[in-house]
């Protein structure tokens, strides 16, 4: 009997040890359905009009803090980190494959220099960004909220770097700004097309 | 065997809920000597039985002139400058008229510039900013002629003045000036330390030097004031400004940067005008990612870098509820 009984309460203990998450996670369920199980999230500054298209690249976010001001710095400055990353993924993008395209024909010595290059421009350089939106609340605790959106040019990315280029005597000579422009305006078509 | 197996079912379940919320006050005691260490590190360890508590009484309310409270800048080449509170008259009045030229300066051309670093803690992952810095500096330098065009001496012994600038070549001060507007938020708590400088050549070689200097946290503030190298012993009181029966109170709008004028006229009108300078729409920046691990605290650093040059009028100035907000117009250098 005892040799019976003993697997039996194992088993029980086990089923009892795995059903409790699932039993939590009932409860917080039925806590999200008193809502009806959905509750409208309204963020200003965001939307399809604030995202990257064929022309700008686009960025928003978001501060809290007691003091108005603080807020917008706040936001200003995580928006900017924001958009200085995606330019940085999309002009590497940009840049591989012109890298790829040109290298292909010989007609680039020093790749790695190139690749290096384009990434400085694209993380140090913002120039020309704009304020597309700014929206404050004030919430419950006393505490305001900033909302911002920024965006950037594309035709400012392509300059910074044809500029840059330009300004280095060897890359300068090995550099085909039209076939850069190219790949530079296939990878902004991939936002437009999104 | 049975017993023990029995003791298993019941005290596993409770041993997981308690595993659970075991952590939170932990995290929350970390969190706070954390923020307790920053907070330290930028005031230095202060006992709070140390601290003397003064109760600060109102002083009677002053009623702002018309002009100052419509003024206007913009093509009209003037400039506003407000004294510190008790001063004698003549004091007050060449104070002021000196800080009118200082921000007619900086009005007329400014180079602002900017460094905000940004520490994040990554929590398994997830980052969230921890600390915010922010320290910009604004130079100026010109050459100004000016007449005076309106002043007053309040009950709380401050000048206000009204200059507006000339095209006497003869009567030029030159005058070399910057403003510098340091913020720190960490874990909600701000620290803000505002310094003005101003130095003009009085003769060959000496200069008429002056600086305003506030040091400000949630909980306290510090203000000093060096006039012709005199250190001044300003007033330990709050002040009270109203607007004159013939002027409507107009509602602040969302947007405005509004500042508390119970330190003083002076105190809210620099604080609104190197807020919102700073706040003017600024074109081009730099973004570094400094470390990948910046200290024990915060796994990330990203620095935020701006410089430009700025000409702006002011279009407006709105008093409500002893605040003070100002509207600022970028213009063409």
């Amino acid at each position: 009997m005892k040799i019976k009984m003993l697997p039996s309460i194992m088993m029980m203990a086990m089923i009892a040890f795995l059903l409790m998450p699932s039993m939590q996670s009932c409860k917080s369920s039925q806590k999200a359905s008193s809502n009806n199980g959905e509750n409208p999230i309204s963020t200003y500054c965001s939307g399809l009009e604030y995202q990257s298209d064929g022309e700008y690249f686009r960025a928003n976010n978001s501060a809290e803090s007691t003091s108005q001001s603080m807020a917008k710095k706040k936001a200003m400055s995580n928006a900017r980190l924001d958009l200085a990353a995606s330019i940085q993924t999309k002009v590497k993008s940009i840049t591989d494959n012109y890298v790829q395209s040109v290298a292909a024909g010989g007609e680039i010595e020093d790749v790695e220099r190139f690749e290096s290059l384009g990434r400085e421009v694209v993380v140090q350089e913002l120039n020309g960004i704009r304020t597309i939106c700014e929206q404050f609340t004030k919430l419950d605790n006393g505490r305001y909220k900033c909302y911002v959106a920024i965006e950037l040019a594309g035709n400012e990315i392509l300059n910074g770097m044809k500029n840059r280029i330009g300004e280095d005597e060897k890359l300068k000579i090995d550099f085909q700004y039209e076939k850069y422009k190219e790949e530079f305006e296939k990878e902004m078509d991939d936002y437009e097309n999104r | 065997m049975k017993k023990l197996l029995l003791h298993i079912i019941f005290f596993l379940p409770l041993l997981v809920i308690a595993q659970q919320f075991e952590p939170e006050p932990k995290a929350i005691e970390k969190e706070f000597k954390a923020f307790r260490d920053s907070f330290d590190k930028e005031f230095g360890s202060e006992d709070a039985t140390n601290s003397e508590v003064k109760v600060l009484s109102y002083r009677p309310e002053v009623v702002l002139p018309e002009w100052f409270v419509n003024f206007n800048s913009q093509n009209t080449q003037t400039s506003l400058g407000i004294s510190d509170p008790g001063l004698d008259s003549l004091d007050a009045i060449n104070q002021a008229i000196h800080r009118a030229l200082a921000l007619a300066s900086f009005a007329h051309h400014a180079r602002i510039k900017n460094v905000s670093d940004n520490y994040y803690i990554d929590n398994g992952g997830k980052k969230t900013l921890g600390k915010f810095n922010s320290l910009t500096l604004y130079l100026s330098f010109d050459s100004l002629a000016y007449t005076l065009r309106n002043s007053t001496y309040t009950t709380n012994g401050e000048a206000l003045v009204m200059i507006k600038m000339t095209n006497d070549p003869i009567n030029r001060i030159a005058l070399e000036s910057s403003i510098e507007l340091y913020q720190s938020e960490t874990s909600g708590s701000i620290i803000n330390r505002l310094k003005m400088e101003t130095k003009s050549p009085a003769n060959e070689d000496k200069y008429l030097k002056s600086s305003w200097t506030l040091m400000e946290s949630s909980h306290s503030y510090e203000i000093s004031s060096i006039w012709e190298d005199r250190l001044l012993s300003l007033p330990q009181a709050k002040y009270k400004y109203i607007l004159p029966s013939a002027v409507n109170d107009l509602t602040s709008q969302n947007n405005d940067f509004a500042f508390d004028m119970k330190y003083g006229l002076w105190y809210a009108y620099i604080n609104a005008l190197a807020v919102n300078m700073e706040q003017m729409e600024v074109f081009s920046s730099q973004i570094q990612i400094l470390e990948s691990k910046y200290d024990d605290q915060y796994q990330d650093l990203s620095r935020v870098i701006f410089s430009e040059a700025i000409s702006f009028s002011i279009s407006g100035i709105q008093v409500q509820d002893n605040k003070l907000s100002l509207k600022l117009v970028k213009t063409a250098l």
